[in-house]
């Protein structure tokens, strides 16, 4: 999987984006995309077909956690010991909301800025955590959510270039 | 000196060979382990990420002291929302520095400690930071009290970091200008191995085809004296059989035999007898001059002379030939008589053998320009295909059409070689069934010291 770049992330990436694009007229975003009740805690700018406000998608924690939860155990280079973290596959989150974009700007709480290339969520199972060890991430410890690299089962991704693509405390995704 | 290297290629040869591949492989696992080396020392991972993180930390904890500063001011924009902002983010970068990657690098410059006890002094404020209210200086003061450590140390460190990175990229810019000079000399010591191994192989390459040549010149000598041996058995024949004849001849007549007769018959056993040892000599000089081992002892020699008393010899030994000699005007050369004597012997042999009993041969000579000894002998005989005729001077090649006939394919061969050591050549002009001329051209040979000099 790490290194057949193709045959799983184009097909998925061009059906879904080119899908919602064609089928849900413009506007009609807001049926794909619901209003956020609760406190927004993500927002994703950029070129995003799909939002719900203003040209953005804006995302509460429920909105997240419906989108389905996927475990991943992995350790990080910023703790110690393996974490079982849950949260959602950042490719079905870009797909939600019709991404177009190659590049994801990540833009932290803490305004730490990382650019990460789109092929890295195609390519492996790149996971938005929202949960570690059954328990939310909350703002004090790498909160509300952390981009999380499968650096375990993928020896590539073990090197300080992912680390530092590893943003915790997501506040925006910025699609360019 | 040649003879030193001489001497150490044949007896140290094989020594010096392996000494060059075990040395051959010892640069090149040195070069290898050298690179490796430097691998692993690029690996070491300088500390520059640290003191980015160290500073990020220190940033944020100003910042929430600045933030901290305002609340305590009244600052409507601050609310505890932000406090609680500025607290998560600090309390997420101290969190990064007590475990992971980050708390490994602390713990080797000895700060982990120092940082997890201001991390704990200031996580437990938590509740009291996000309540800050204005005006309560007191809870500030706590709050810097517990930041301001914090940042001092972080300063500190990063400090240090900073200079060790500094000593440490140095360092390794010299380690690695040390192994680039190691891979420089691993590199020469490969080529100069490799130099010495290709030496051998060109020296055992050169050495097989010396052997391969050698073996060749003998087998072909051997082939040649074997020819050689059958051809000149054969002129040995003749001689003989006229001193047999001859004593035969005083045998049966005895006494009744007079004087005159008996000079005359003496006479042609004498002839005959010389006849032998000037063959034998030729013999074995054509023998060594194929070894190469002959240089030809030239001398004045009347020509006319030499291949009438040829033409007698032959005639008497072949009373069935018909031979039309006409060679007074052969010149007279420096040549050497018994090299020729055997040229033109074989020349005659094959114009009598090859021709039906009672055809006439045409022996002609004459003096070509240049003072040149020009013989041509002409048969009506079986004649050369036209298509072999390229290829009879070769050594033991035999016409297709005389195989049946006893010979050894040498004659003419020899008679080409003795041409050329005259300057001078054998050519032959034929048709199948039409006889052969042949044409023996020869020059005048320079005298010995001069052919000493073209030989060295």
């Amino acid at each position: 999987m790490p290194f057949m770049p193709f045959p799983v992330s184009i097909p998925r990436r061009l059906g879904l984006a080119g899908l919602i694009g064609a089928v849900l007229p413009h506007g009609a975003g807001a049926a794909g995309l619901p209003e956020p009740k609760g406190r927004v805690i993500l927002t994703i700018s950029g070129a995003v077909a799909n939002t719900n406000r203003d040209g953005l998608a804006l995302f509460d924690r429920e909105m997240l956690l419906a989108l389905g939860l996927r475990r991943l155990r992995t350790s990080t280079a910023w703790t110690d010991g393996v974490l079982d973290f849950e949260g959602v596959l950042l490719r079905e989150l870009l797909a939600r909301v019709g991404a177009t974009g190659t590049t994801i700007q990540a833009m932290a709480l803490d305004d730490y800025e990382a650019r990460i290339p789109r092929s890295d969520a195609e390519r492996h199972d790149v996971l938005l955590a929202l949960r570690v060890n059954g328990a939310d991430l909350t703002p004090d410890n790498k909160g509300p959510a952390w981009i999380v690299y499968p650096r375990d089962s993928v020896p590539a991704l073990r090197s300080p270039l992912y680390d530092h693509r590893s943003v915790w405390q997501i506040r925006e995704l910025r699609l360019l | 000196m040649k003879r030193l290297a001489a001497g150490i290629r044949r007896r140290g040869g094989p020594l010096l060979a392996g000494l060059a591949v075990v040395s051959c492989v010892v640069f090149f696992a040195l070069g290898c382990q050298r690179l490796i080396y430097v691998e692993r020392d690029l690996q070491v991972q300088v500390g520059e990420n640290l003191v980015w993180e160290l500073g990020h930390t220190q940033i944020e904890a100003v910042r929430l002291l600045d933030t901290a500063g305002r609340r305590l001011a009244g600052n409507p924009a601050v609310g505890p929302d932000e406090m609680a902002l500025r607290f998560n983010v600090l309390a997420v970068r101290i969190g990064a520095l007590r475990e992971g990657v980050l708390a490994r690098r602390l713990a080797r410059v000895e700060a982990l400690e120092a940082v997890r006890a201001h991390a704990r002094a200031i996580l437990a404020l938590r509740s009291d930071i996000v309540a800050l209210a204005p005006g309560d200086a007191g809870t500030e003061g706590v709050l810097r009290a517990a930041v301001e450590p914090l940042v001092a140390t972080l300063r500190r460190i990063s400090n240090q970091e900073m200079l060790s990175d500094l000593q440490q990229i140095t360092r390794m810019e010299e380690e690695r200008q040390r192994v680039l000079r190691q891979l420089a000399f691993c590199g020469l010591g490969i080529v100069a191995s490799g130099v010495v191994l290709v030496g051998f192989l060109v020296q055992g390459w050169r050495a097989a085809i010396r052997a391969e040549a050698s073996l060749l010149r003998e087998r072909e000598l051997g082939r040649l004296y074997r020819g050689f041996v059958s051809v000149v058995s054969h002129q040995f024949r003749t001689p003989l059989a006229i001193i047999d004849s001859s004593a035969q001849r005083m045998a049966r007549r005895g006494d009744a035999m007079n004087a005159e007769e008996i000079v005359a018959r003496t006479g042609r056993i004498r002839d005959a007898a010389r006849r032998l040892v000037r063959l034998m000599e030729s013999t074995l000089n054509a023998a060594r001059l194929e070894a190469g081992e002959l240089t030809p002892n030239a001398r004045e020699c009347d020509l006319a002379l030499l291949v009438a008393e040829l033409c007698a010899v032959q005639a008497e030994a072949e009373p069935a030939a018909c031979l039309d000699v006409k060679v007074d005007a052969l010149p007279v050369l420096r040549c050497d008589p018994a090299l020729v004597e055997q040229a033109v012997a074989n020349l005659l042999s094959n114009a009598v053998k090859y021709s039906p009993p009672g055809s006439p041969v045409e022996v002609r000579g004459w003096t070509g320009p240049g003072g040149a000894a020009v013989l041509s002998i002409r048969d009506r005989g079986l004649g050369v295909p036209a298509e072999e005729l390229p290829h009879l001077f070769g050594r033991f090649y035999r016409a297709s059409n005389v195989q049946s006939m006893p010979g050894t394919g040498i004659g003419l061969a020899f008679a080409r070689q003795v041409a050329r050591l005259h300057d001078g050549d054998i050519t032959v002009a034929s048709r199948a069934g039409e006889g052969a001329t042949f044409t023996l051209r020869l020059q005048s040979m320079p005298p010995a010291a001069a052919l000493a000099a073209q030989a060295a």
